[in-house]
């Protein structure tokens, strides 16, 4: 293999995958909890939020893209130590690996309060965590390869039920968009915190760009991807927004009461099973790929080169997370509203963009001394 | 018999053979432990005398009753034996072309060179100078001819056993296409092949595997066409293998598969010539058999188990028309029991009112929930099917329709199952049906097992990770290198979602060697100013 890095997984996968893994990492979740928060702050503008958000999405990419090409063939952590030094590097390895932990927990948790809140009430929750959790492991353990082809089978599983929203079309309130930006341009930028969040964890491209092997497609494709992500959730906010007018913020799930609505021909009626099929789907790619930057983050600090034997030790701390980080559901959305915005971006835009400019810097540095 | 242990005495085991020839040679065995291979073993001397050479193959040939001795002089001081397996060998064209002649010369001391030049009227012979030669051409019916004082022996190329003549495959009609199948011939299999390719590129290799069987099994592919490392992993593959026997190639595909624990089977079964002539001009590898009319190609992704030749035999909009129906009945034929479960006992809210009106019901009587009720039909159907499969043809269709009926009708009215259920198993079981090769409809038949299990359990969130689980099953599995879904991730859709027209399909499929990247030439869409008949 080329480069010096520590060769993790030597699967090869294209930017196009790659591009789609992304798209579902970042909406598996977002579908279902941006319109909420959004329109809690944005009032009737939140379908501006998500537009607004790619500027965030769009400065995340470049950087991880950038970054991977002033570090070919190393993921985030391998290259942060080369950027801020070794122990300072080992350091924020172990911190991003906790952090990944607690993400992977944090989704886990929403995926399963979603289910057993709406679908299975009487079905334990740790029953289902712990059947996500290890079907992941197993996607993760067979690495960077099948996760990616797993995710090329399921995502129109995960895409096509959204379009079941058009039947929705003889409701629609147009008129729900008026008025335009009546509260000023704040409440949209407060209201796009929540999106910035999610589209932040396209860092996550940064623990897959070293398997890549159609490097001069990469930026194409997952700004491609960024834009779909963003049509597609500006797409569920305006229907979320023509159905239920100023009511989506009083909504846990704007999107599953929206499904709830459907009723035609006598036939398509109470589609919101479509929605847990989506859910499921969706969680499972999220959860894989998030736990496997969960494990790269690991091995790569502490330089191992086989990553299989930690997949399942790491799962238990993952439903450990789940269950201990978050007594309640309202508390985790409560989080999630308020916290967990800047908890995700400081990891996933911040952080990457102060070892940007720092590897920036190094450079320019190295150039002035040679 | 000897249990095999461990590895070692897999090689003790295969030296076995070598014990038949220390009949024949009472010298120690050289044992090499390192060489396993069939080539290296040992060839034993025919002697120059006659009496020790007759008295060798006897005693190898002791107590078998099939096997044909005449001895009789030529000539004024020669001695002849000839040995020859009764039903295996032409015993009239030895009379008649070996030993009328032989009998009615009268010369005077004569060689075996002359023997088979002059006097012998067959027309193939062979000289043969071992006694391991000598056993494999009297193994396959051809008669051994001896001589005093020669350490040569001559064989006739006189076999000629009963044979099943050439049928139409039952297993894989067509209604456009040739009905020839395979027989359990592998000359006839060999040259039904290369009838259809002429070309001398068409390689057959040819291999024997089983101690006792010395079954012949034959690799062909098309040369510059399948990748040399495919042809030789598959080479490597059936090298390793040591058995007793061979009886069909399914015991050659559980030794050479990639996932042997696996329900999808990764190597094609087929009795098609017309079938296995595609594969290997899209550089597939074919292994065929002696003694079954089964061929098997490797290596396949999963979408050749979906499809028929027939596919390619006709229009190709209703070609992509029958896939999609094909792919659509498939999953119904995996997921609609569970299906119906998960909604009956989850998520009773999407079945649109009317219709859960009337299936509550008919499954007001029924005692038992909709999981047990799904597993009992379908484990009733399955036996069913089971039993009309096995059965004696004329009793088999009577008992699968009546047993269906009368199970099905007097359960309903019984009230032990509800008459949904009788017509979701019917639809899952014509479903099944539609999958075009048995060996496909095989692991979605078990796994639909599971799915209702699931469903019982954890309701359409059961069932959507039972997908998932399929899935990333799918997707680690390989057939000889190649990923099983590997035509879907690469975007290679243009014969599997549709069949595209065959003017389309210049490229072959991605598994050859990229040097020989076309299989046509391009741009052969028929067009009426193509027609030079028009002026």
């Amino acid at each position: 293999m080329k480069g010096m890095g520590f060769e993790m997984d030597n699967g090869k996968i294209t930017s196009f995958q790659v591009s789609l893994l992304m798209y579902s990492v970042i909406l598996a979740t977002g579908f279902i909890t941006i319109p909420a928060i959004s329109a809690h702050y944005a009032m009737n503008d939140f379908w501006l939020a998500p537009v607004l958000a790619i500027l965030a999405g769009g400065s995340v990419l470049a950087i991880s893209i950038k970054l991977h090409q002033l570090y070919p063939n190393k993921n985030l952590i391998q290259y942060s130590e080369r950027i801020i030094g070794k122990v300072p590097g080992k350091i924020l390895g172990i911190i991003y690996f906790q952090f990944f932990v607690f993400t992977c927990g944090i989704v886990s948790r929403e995926y399963a309060e979603f289910v057993t809140g709406n679908f299975l009430f009487k079905t334990p929750m740790f029953c289902l965590v712990i059947l996500m959790v290890l079907l992941a492991a197993f996607a993760v353990r067979g690495g960077v390869e099948l996760i990616v082809r797993s995710t090329l089978l399921l995502t129109p599983l995960f895409i096509l039920p959204l379009f079941f929203l058009l039947l929705l079309l003889p409701d629609f309130d147009v008129s729900n968009i008026l008025p335009f930006m009546s509260h000023g341009f704040i409440p949209v930028i407060k209201g796009s915190l929540a999106p910035v969040s999610w589209y932040s964890e396209f860092l996550i491209i940064a623990y897959f760009l070293p398997s890549v092997i159609d490097q001069n497609k990469t930026v194409k494709y997952s700004f491609l991807s960024l834009l779909a992500v963003s049509a597609s959730l500006t797409y569920v906010c305006l229907v979320a927004l023509f159905v239920l007018g100023p009511d989506t913020a009083n909504k846990v799930y704007p999107v599953l009461t929206a499904f709830r609505y459907i009723s035609r021909a006598d036939f398509f009626e109470n589609l919101e099973a479509l929605l847990l099929a989506m859910w499921v789907v969706g969680n499972f790619i999220k959860i894989a790929a998030v736990y496997y930057a969960a494990v790269l983050s690991f091995t790569s600090c502490f330089n191992l080169k086989d990553y299989k034997p930690f997949v399942f030790p790491i799962g238990i701390l993952i439903v450990i997370h789940c269950f201990w980080d978050i007594p309640s559901f309202f508390k985790m959305a409560g989080f999630l509203a308020t916290v967990g915005s800047f908890h995700l971006s400081t990891f996933m835009l911040v952080v990457p963009f102060l070892l940007f400019i720092i590897a920036l810097c190094r450079k320019q540095w190295s150039k002035l001394v040679s | 018999m000897k249990r095999i242990g461990h590895p070692h005495s897999v090689k003790s085991k295969f030296m076995r053979k070598s014990r038949l020839l220390r009949m024949i040679h009472s010298k120690p065995e050289p044992t090499n432990k390192n060489s396993n291979q069939r080539e290296e073993a040992p060839q034993h001397p025919l002697f120059s005398s006659l009496e020790q050479n007759k008295q060798q193959l006897e005693e190898v040939y002791s107590k078998c009753s099939d096997f044909i001795i005449r001895s009789f002089p030529v000539g004024d001081s020669n001695q002849v034996v000839i040995y020859y397996i009764d039903g295996l060998a032409n015993a009239s064209r030895i009379e008649q072309t070996i030993v009328e002649p032989l009998m009615g010369f009268n010369g005077e001391t004569i060689s075996i060179g002359y023997l088979a030049q002059h006097l012998i009227t067959s027309a193939s012979s062979k000289l043969v100078v071992t006694f391991d030669e000598a056993i494999k051409h009297l193994s396959i019916g051809e008669p051994l001819l001896l001589l005093n004082d020669e350490a040569q022996a001559i064989t006739f190329g006189l076999s000629n056993w009963q044979t099943r003549s050439i049928e139409e495959p039952t297993a894989e009609s067509v209604i456009r296409g040739p009905r020839e199948g395979f027989t359990e011939t592998l000359r006839v299999n060999t040259s039904l092949i290369r009838r259809i390719i002429k070309s001398p590129l068409l390689k057959m290799d040819s291999l024997c595997i089983g101690e006792y069987t010395q079954t012949n099994i034959i690799v062909t592919y098309i040369e510059g066409l399948a990748a040399a490392e495919l042809i030789s992993e598959v080479k490597e593959r059936l090298g390793r293998i040591r058995i007793d026997g061979i009886l069909e190639s399914g015991y050659i595909e559980e030794l050479i598969e990639d996932s042997p624990l696996s329900p999808f089977p990764q190597i094609l079964s087929t009795e098609r010539p017309d079938v296995v002539s595609a594969n290997l001009l899209e550089g597939r590898v074919a292994i065929l058999t002696e003694g079954t009319p089964f061929a098997l190609i490797a290596p396949i992704t999963f979408f050749s188990l979906m499809q028929s030749a027939e596919d390619y035999y006709q229009r190709f909009l209703f070609s992509t028309a029958i896939r999609w129906l094909r792919y659509f009945f498939a999953a119904i034929s995996l997921l609609l029991p569970s299906f119906y479960v998960a909604l009956l006992t989850f998520h009773q809210e999407m079945v649109p009112g009317s219709l859960l009106i009337s299936m509550a019901t008919s499954r007001e009587a029924v005692p038992f929930p909709a999981l047990v009720e799904a597993l009992l039909m379908e484990i009733t159907f399955e036996a069913l099917r089971e039993a009309g499969v096995r059965l004696p043809k004329q009793i088999g269709a009577a008992v699968s329709i009546v047993g269906a009926l009368v199970i099905g009708q007097a359960a309903v009215q019984a009230g032990l199952v509800s008459a949904p259920m009788v017509i979701i198993v019917a639809i899952t079981g014509i479903s099944s049906f539609m999958i075009p090769r048995y060996i496909t409809g095989l692991p979605i038949r078990l796994l639909r097992f599971p799915f209702i299990l699931l469903a019982g359990s954890l309701g359409l969130l059961g069932i959507m990770s039972g997908l998932i689980a399929l899935v990333l099953h799918l997707c680690s599995l390989k057939s000889f290198h190649v990923p099983y879904l590997s035509s879907v991730v690469k975007s290679d859709l243009k014969d599997i979602f549709i069949r595209s027209p065959i003017w389309m399909m210049d490229a072959r499929p991605d598994l050859v060697t990229e040097t020989n990247k076309y299989r046509q030439a391009q741009g052969q869409m028929p067009k009426p100013s193509q027609g030079s008949n028009d002026e």
